[in-house]
């Protein structure tokens, strides 16, 4: 990359005003430079309309309100201020509604013996922002060993949650295997994530249940004290999380750099040393300079010069920087595959790491070679060499997918996997 | 009514909810009942005060350094809100 990257490096380009207002409005700091560049924007013309869309699309429409309310200013419509006190009010209530339901979750389940660790959502709100308000979360995550799935999807659906997947047996073993969560969803509009891995199982994150289990601390949510990942463990899950989804929400980066404020002693080298040996090293490299750098993370000057040393670390960063206001759809990457991104393989620290990626994207079964071509669990290995057939949309997949159709209609199987 | 709250009790917030401000306010979900409850600004100070255990004359005495108010009229006023607290579950009487 060849601008220079000290200072505000995501401001350098014809970045517009709505953006570069959302950012200021985001910092984890503010400076009294600050207020005047936010003044100057609000004088400059902003599209109101069009900050509070974005702001909400960025899930940081509460810091947005916390900014402007502070600012005092008859320059700020008084209808954009009310839309969006209305939002944070709801929100709070909301939160509690969420914070709440995790805790009765939290109690079935350890009624049941099954360990739950949560994260993100109103943990991570209360471990970072101290105040429930401040953080948009739309579901609960909760981390349970994968012995446990199954018993702890009786508890969701015992508290009103569907699946999000129908799934036969063979199909649920190999999801299990395969995958690393399942969504439930609930009428109200609750969701809950249960995960069994922390990561996409193409990203290398080596962290075990029983490992993360045995490092958990306890944080203060209502009259509680509920399990989650310490700082320095959910740092680098966030960092791995915020590059498998190309960093797009300018939330997810504030939450990196409001989590480096809640350590009480970081030993940044010991946890580059750690990333180092879950190979991840690059992942949290992008995410804490993308924190100080668009969040104004206050990060120590030689964690920041040992991810300007790394070209793929500021090339990413390249990457985020296009794409994080763009209003263009992500890209589908070669042969349409989904999951498939350049990004990811670039993010990886090592080759093997990438082959390893490319495999798991081309061989691995996914619920849409399961919906597409519902087939009996003694032929459930085929799924391994059909999902190659799939990708390239070769003849041999449609013809297949017509037999399975023809016989599924014949036996009555259409509904069986369903969404 | 579960307990009775006198001016040598002390109290805590219960296990078995969870609160949020409220524009200066405060919004407690009692998980028990599924119930929400508001507490005006007051209110939001003495909930805040007994998420640790505090007596009674500790909560007075806090409230009579930051409001105008007579410390008699100020202890009934505590005692009568923890009291509905407290019927309602939402706090512990120790």
């Amino acid at each position: 990359m060849s601008e220079p990257l000290t200072g505000r490096w995501i401001m350098d380009s014809s970045i517009a005003a709505e953006p570069e207002m959302l950012m200021e409005c985001a910092r984890v700091s503010w400076s009294s430079g600050a207020d005047g560049r936010v003044g100057a924007l609000i004088r400059s013309g902003v599209d109101w309309d069009r900050l509070v869309e974005m702001a909400r699309a960025h899930a940081v429409a509460p810091l947005l309100y916390r900014r402007l309310q502070s600012l005092r200013s008859e320059k700020v419509p008084g209808d954009v201020l009310d839309r969006l006190r209305g939002h944070v009010q709801h929100l709070r209530l909301r939160n509690l509604f969420l914070s709440g339901e995790l805790i009765r979750l939290l109690d079935e389940l350890a009624a049941r013996g099954i360990r739950a660790i949560p994260y993100k959502g109103p943990v991570l709100t209360a471990l970072a922002y101290g105040d429930l308000a401040l953080r948009e979360f739309g579901d609960l995550d909760l981390l349970v060993p994968e012995a446990d799935v199954r018993e702890a999807r009786e508890v969701l659906v015992s508290f009103g949650y569907r699946p999000e997947h129908r799934l036969t047996p063979a199909q649920e073993a190999a999801f299990l295997r395969y995958d690393r969560e399942c969504s439930y969803y609930r009428e109200d509009g609750s969701a809950v994530e249960l995960h069994w891995t922390v990561s996409q199982r193409y990203v290398p994150l080596p962290l075990d249940f029983e490992e993360l289990w045995g490092r958990a601390m306890r944080v203060p949510l209502g009259g509680r004290a509920v399990p989650t990942f310490p700082p320095e463990d959910l740092i680098l899950i966030l960092a791995v999380h915020g590059g498998a989804h190309l960093w797009t929400r300018l939330g997810w980066i504030r939450d990196i750099a409001e989590l480096t404020g809640s350590f009480e002693e970081p030993d940044w080298g010991r946890l580059l040393e750690r990333a180092g040996a879950l190979k991840c090293r690059r992942m949290l490299l992008l995410g804490l300079f993308l924190a100080n750098e668009v969040a104004g993370a206050d990060l120590p000057e030689d964690v920041l010069r040992t991810a300007r040393a790394d070209a793929a670390v500021l090339d990413l960063a390249g990457d985020v920087r296009e794409r994080l206001f763009s209003e263009e759809q992500i890209p589908q990457g070669i042969l349409g595959i989904r999951a498939f991104q350049p990004f990811h393989l670039k993010m990886m620290d090592r080759s093997r790491d990438r082959l390893r990626y490319l495999a798991y994207q081309a061989t691995s079964p996914t619920l849409q070679e399961w919906q597409l071509l519902p087939l009996p669990a003694a032929l459930f290995p085929l799924y391994y060499l059909l999902r190659p057939l799939r990708l390239t949309g070769s003849a041999g997949w449609r013809k297949l997918r017509a037999v399975a159709q023809s016989r599924k209609f014949e036996n009555g199987e259409e509904d069986r996997v369903e969404r | 009514m579960k307990d009775e709250i006198s001016r040598d009790s002390t109290v805590v917030a219960s296990r078995d909810q969870v609160s949020s401000d409220l524009g200066g306010e405060a919004a407690i979900l009692d998980l028990k009942g599924g119930t929400y409850y508001g507490l005006d600004e007051v209110g939001h100070r003495i909930w805040g005060l007994i998420q640790q255990p505090r007596s009674v004359r500790e909560i007075r005495d806090v409230l009579v350094e930051e409001y105008d108010v007579e410390p008699d009229r100020c202890e009934r006023d505590v005692v009568a809100l923890l009291q509905r607290l407290a019927d309602e579950g939402l706090v512990e009487v120790r």
